[in-house]
């Protein structure tokens, strides 16, 4: 009884294992040369006071390109002193990475992981010589973001102090006034009253203007510029000029979305937004489009401030028929679209009206505009 | 309880004169090595080809519902390649070769013995570990290893294929990001510890025929039997294997 085989089928037995074993080398070239094992690097090194979480085999970037690996991360001997990072790069970007160049630590999205970022230097510095350091930049924390929010936030406290201050001074005056001590006449001849009321008038305008600032800087601030994010604007006079930016809109009738008067949907309404969110939706938009949504109307309700009510409510009711039913805010994971929604009452905004977009369009009217910035 | 024990300690005195053979055999008996070779892989060849595009398909069909909802779909293809190739690839393979061939080498050998012929080969001078069982756990040695391999691309052909029809990724973005979290020190000694589980399938295999009682009944539940053992040894051998691997890796520092 024969267990042996053929020449030509143990050769077919051959062929298959080593056409396996080839595509395993191929496989395992490719994961090699990933993680820069195959091509031309060359080494820097960087020394941190601390690598927040980065991991050996983690990314190191230039300008954003992937560009090599955290080959090792080597402990200092003694507390105090330095982590020191050596870095395989890739050595086709060797040019990129001059001497002054800077390295710092940053997050690969939220829940990312970290990776090393190389900023180059300027072109004019020599080429960083092969095992070579690189500057480190301070790592920025969480923690330290929220400390300058703290400490921002303290400082209105105290502006808004020195405003108090300058409204009991008003109170003082009009106490006095009241008790007949002095009329408007007497005020404006009592000179001490009058230096009092300057100096009061100024300080307040002073504090006023410092609350300005630090409110503008405070926007910008995490966590707290989250919620003028989701609010969508923090500027209304600003959120329909915005020159950087390719314009699309789509008008349509208050009287068609709204009952008279109220702020309300009409189902013929919702139908009306239902097409608009398809026509958002029939291309694909980028993350950075923003969506304004701008209501107008001529009657003026007797009083100038119902009526910028009313067309504010009107235009939050659209911008919450479109999130809620349409989410034409999701744009992913942490992410959201930038949906404002003003009401102009019967003003339009100075700024709409230099660029002579409003001519021609009914004066009841929603305007859906997206705004897409031309990189 | 001290009788199974004693079988055990049969079986592993039979395990290391077997593979202490292997290597004459290797030398002595290419041949019948091809040839065992040939029938563990050419035969588990169309099962884990099936089964490779079908893992491929369905961890892809499973994972995007779940990433969908983080918007995070194009991280898919990373997290498929790790899931595959570092284990689901390896023990699947060694599964689908331990059903094959546990029952195949425990029957086969199982009707040798009844049939007396193992007896008849001891007597004209062909001991039964050097000639039968020793080519058999080198091809399964041997085999293992590339069925895995096979398995690994297979699935990630599957994934590819899904993502073609389904997916929004191209074929080049497909292929970089699946190598995002790959690293040779993980696929490259899971890949290779399935040599181990080979040879154990080839060793319970033959011990389960070889010892099978002397009936066609018995023929038939050794073949039962070979599968369950050999399926059992490969979850335990990988139980031992994955963290003294992973030490091993720590050890000597590769950082590849």
């Amino acid at each position: 009884m024969s267990h042996e085989i053929s020449r030509t089928r143990a050769l077919l037995n051959a062929i298959l294992a080593l056409a396996v074993i080839a595509v395993a080398g191929f496989g395992a070239t490719r994961v090699a040369r990933r993680h820069w094992q195959g091509q031309k690097t060359f080494s820097a090194r960087v020394e941190m006071a601390q690598v927040g979480g980065l991991e050996l085999g983690g990314k190191v970037r230039v300008q954003g390109i992937d560009a090599g690996v955290v080959e090792a991360i080597i402990p200092p001997s003694l507390p105090g002193k330095p982590i020191s990072l050596v870095l395989r790069i890739d050595e086709g970007l060797r040019h990129l990475v001059r001497s002054d160049a800077t390295a710092r630590i940053t997050a690969q999205g939220v829940i990312g992981a970290k990776i090393l970022e190389i900023v180059p230097g300027r072109p004019d510095a020599t080429p960083l010589a092969d095992g070579g350091s690189l500057r480190a930049e301070p790592t920025v924390e969480f923690a330290d973001l929220l400390k300058d929010a703290a400490s921002a936030l303290k400082r209105i406290d105290s502006v808004a102090r020195s405003a108090e201050t300058g409204l009991g001074e008003i109170t003082a005056i009009a106490a006095e006034i009241r008790a007949g001590r002095g009329t408007l006449g007497k005020l404006v001849r009592d000179d001490e009253a009058y230096q009092r009321l300057i100096a009061m008038s100024t300080r307040g305008e002073k504090a006023l203007g410092d609350l300005d600032e630090n409110l503008a800087a405070l926007k910008r601030t995490w966590p707290i510029s989250r919620y003028f994010n989701g609010r969508g604007f923090d500027d209304r006079d600003r959120v329909l000029f915005q020159p950087g930016s390719e314009r699309e809109s789509r008008t349509l009738l208050v009287d068609n979305l709204f009952e008279p008067g109220r702020a309300v949907l009409t189902s013929g309404g919702r139908k009306e937004l239902d097409d608009v969110a398809r026509w958002f939706f029939k291309f694909h938009r980028p993350k950075t489009t923003e969506v304004v949504i701008a209501a107008f109307t001529d009657d003026p309700l007797g009083d100038e401030d119902l009526a910028q009510a009313l067309t504010q409510e009107q235009a939050e009711a659209v911008r919450r028929y479109l999130t809620k039913q349409h989410a034409l805010d999701s744009t992913g994971w942490f992410s959201s679209r930038k949906i404002a929604a003003v009401g102009f009452g019967t003003q339009a905004p100075r700024t709409l009206a230099e660029t002579g977009a409003v001519k021609g369009l009914p004066t009841r009217r929603v305007e859906i505009i997206l705004f897409t910035p031309q990189v | 309880m001290l009788d199974r024990l004693e079988g055990f300690g049969r079986f592993v005195d039979f395990a290391l004169r077997a593979i202490l053979a292997i290597p004459r055999a290797a030398i002595a008996r290419p041949l019948a090595c091809a040839r065992q070779f040939e029938r563990v892989a050419w035969g588990s060849l169309p099962i884990v080809m099936v089964a490779g595009l079908s893992v491929g398909l369905v961890t892809w069909l499973q994972m995007r519902r779940l990433l969908v909802v983080w918007a995070a779909q194009e991280t898919l293809p990373s997290v498929l390649a790790v899931a595959v190739l570092v284990e689901t690839g390896p023990i699947l393979a060694s599964l689908l070769v331990a059903g094959r061939l546990g029952a195949g080498l425990a029957a086969e050998l199982g009707s040798m013995t009844l049939t007396e012929e193992i007896d008849a080969r001891e007597v004209l001078g062909a001991p039964t570990i050097s000639t039968l069982v020793a080519p058999r756990a080198i091809a399964c040695m041997i085999a293992v290893p590339l069925l895995t391999v096979l398995m690994d691309t297979f699935a990630l052909m599957g994934g590819l294929i899904a993502e073609m029809t389904a997916g929004s990724l191209s074929v080049r973005a497909y292929n970089t990001r699946s190598l995002d979290f790959l690293w040779l020190r993980d696929i490259v000694p899971s890949t290779l510890k399935t040599a181990v589980f080979g040879l154990l399938i080839g060793l319970v295999g033959c011990w389960t025929g070889l010892h099978a009682d002397r009936s066609t009944e018995a023929v038939g539940h050794a073949a039962t039997r070979g599968v369950v053992r050999s399926m059992l040894a490969v979850f335990a051998a990988n139980i031992v294997l994955v963290p003294l691997i992973q030490g091993l890796v720590d050890r000597i520092g590769w950082a590849g």
